[in-house]
């Protein structure tokens, strides 16, 4: 039997007298990109610091890569870059390896090129702009060689043009290393065009609406989104958070 | 750009001491009440090898209380933010305890520890610890909520959020609390020496104060500015050589 990267089961969550998460299960499977999208406030973020062991789960089971999960088991990557402005951009790509035990320099270097960061690796966060630090707060993630990424809205910051960018970049860089990814964003056209599978999650207590697999080619072409089956798609979805009648 | 910066104060000093020595000349007042900038430039010069004696002496204990102070301070500051239960019991009172003026305390610390270098040292540890403790206390506790979900999401222990987030957080808020210590450090040495002292600036001034000589307690006056901004600028210089990047928001 294959062991998922990420198996959510019956979960449920809440702030005290408030349900945030109401029975949810999903999967991500080792090298699959799924996304969760759903309006902001759902209750994503929350997931994810169930997933990292930052929250206990009132209800369900959350295993990561087949093991309950707890810290220390996933290479996360929140909605600000959160760099540390006293590190330079190489010591802060390292820093979830340094938790871990040996920070690897080299590779962060190499990495750092591959990633279009050359000549930065001793600049600060703020010499950077926005786009190029959520490359470092990626590459940070990437590095600390987790099967499973877990991504927050990392691009919800970026001015649209920057954002386009981005997602070629990193499905690009998916693609080439096709780790298990769970992308949560509010954005229906990006978790299309980047996933394998979308879950549509409720307004809170957060439900999964409908689990979609998107049937798209890889490597995904840009122009994809202008295909008549993938705005079929996005209408869809699009109705479903926004409650229209389909 | 640093010459913009400097130019204006340095004309206002300069013409401030040109209007000094005119207001002295031209008033022909007491040289004992009011010394014109000359006669104090002359006066420094006629004693220099007594005050350079004193001006080490009164540095050596500056450099020696700053350093216990602001060892005491981030002791305190670090115990505080470890232990949340030491925090509640002891951080208002440690506010309130700054109401008590140090002056009014010294004399009772010449009681207990005698006319040595202890109770000197206490003075200037009772100076400077609390700027160093409240600037570091402040800078540990506002590190960066998300930096810090990041780090225990990736598995950071305590003591890893502690010296990779929080301490190198601290450092700018650090060096506020140590340049406030640094000007209060000669201060304290000062008010120390005036207790009892064999040497020192403080001494000095004790001693030409009975004897009147205006002239001199100037100079004295001058010397403890000049240490003053010396070590400041040190402190200044550390801070340059350890912040790096920038902080903030």
């Amino acid at each position: 039997m294959v062991t998922e990267a990420l198996s959510v089961r019956d979960l449920s969550h809440s702030f005290g007298d408030l349900p945030v998460i109401s029975d949810i299960s999903l999967t991500v499977a080792a090298g699959e990109f799924v996304s969760i999208v759903g309006p902001s406030g759902s209750g994503k973020s929350t997931l994810f610091h169930l997933i990292g062991g930052l929250l206990t789960p009132a209800k369900g089971e959350i295993s990561v890569n087949g093991v309950k999960a707890r810290r220390g088991m996933i290479g996360y990557m929140p909605q600000q870059p959160a760099l540390m402005p006293w590190r330079t951009i190489e010591a802060n790509v390292v820093l979830s390896q340094e938790i871990r035990g040996k920070a690897d320099r080299m590779q962060a270097r190499e990495w750092l090129a591959r990633v279009g960061l050359d000549g930065f690796a001793r600049s600060y966060p703020h010499q950077l702009s926005g786009g190029m630090q959520q490359r470092v707060a990626f590459l940070r993630a990437l590095l600390s060689d987790q099967p499973l990424l877990c991504l927050d809205e990392p691009f919800s910051a970026l001015d649209a043009m920057t954002r386009l960018e981005m997602h070629r970049w990193l499905l690009d860089i998916w693609e080439a290393n096709r780790r298990a990814v769970l992308f949560v964003t509010h954005n229906i056209e990006e978790a299309l065009l980047l996933s394998d599978t979308v879950y549509v999650f409720s307004r809170r207590p957060a439900t999964i609406l409908e689990k979609v697999t998107v049937p798209f080619d890889r490597p995904r072409r840009d122009d994809v989104v202008d295909d008549p089956a993938f705005v079929k798609l996005r209408r869809r979805l699009t109705d479903l958070l926004t409650g229209a009648p389909r | 750009m640093t010459l913009k910066r400097v130019l204006p104060p340095a004309i206002t000093l300069i013409l401030l001491i040109a209007g000094w020595q005119l207001y002295t000349s031209v008033s022909g007042v007491d040289t004992w009440l009011l010394p014109s900038p000359a006669d104090i430039g002359e006066a420094g010069l006629l004693q220099r090898e007594a005050l350079t004696d004193h001006t080490l002496a009164t540095a050596e204990l500056t450099v020696y209380g700053f350093g216990a102070g602001v060892a005491t301070g981030l002791l305190v500051a670090v115990l505080l933010h470890l232990i949340p239960v030491v925090r509640a019991a002891v951080y208002p009172l440690l506010v309130i305890s700054q109401n008590v003026p140090v002056i009014a305390i010294a004399p009772l610390l010449v009681v207990w520890l005698g006319f040595g270098l202890a109770p000197k040292i206490v003075v200037i540890i009772l100076v400077c610890f609390f700027p160093v403790a409240v600037a570091t206390l402040d800078g540990l506790r506002r590190s960066d909520p998300l930096i810090a979900d990041y780090l225990l999401m990736s598995g950071a222990n305590r003591r890893q959020l502690f010296t990779k987030l929080q301490w190198p957080h601290a450092l700018p808020t650090m060096f506020s609390g140590l340049k406030i210590a640094a000007t209060y450090s000669v201060f304290g040495a000062i008010v120390s020496e005036w207790l009892g002292a064999e040497k020192g600036i403080g001494q000095y001034m004790m001693i030409q104060k009975s004897a009147f000589r205006a002239d001199r307690m100037f100079v004295a006056i001058g010397i403890v500015i000049v240490l003053a901004l010396v070590i400041f600028g040190l402190v200044v210089l550390l801070e340059k050589l350890t912040v790096k990047g920038r902080r903030g928001d």
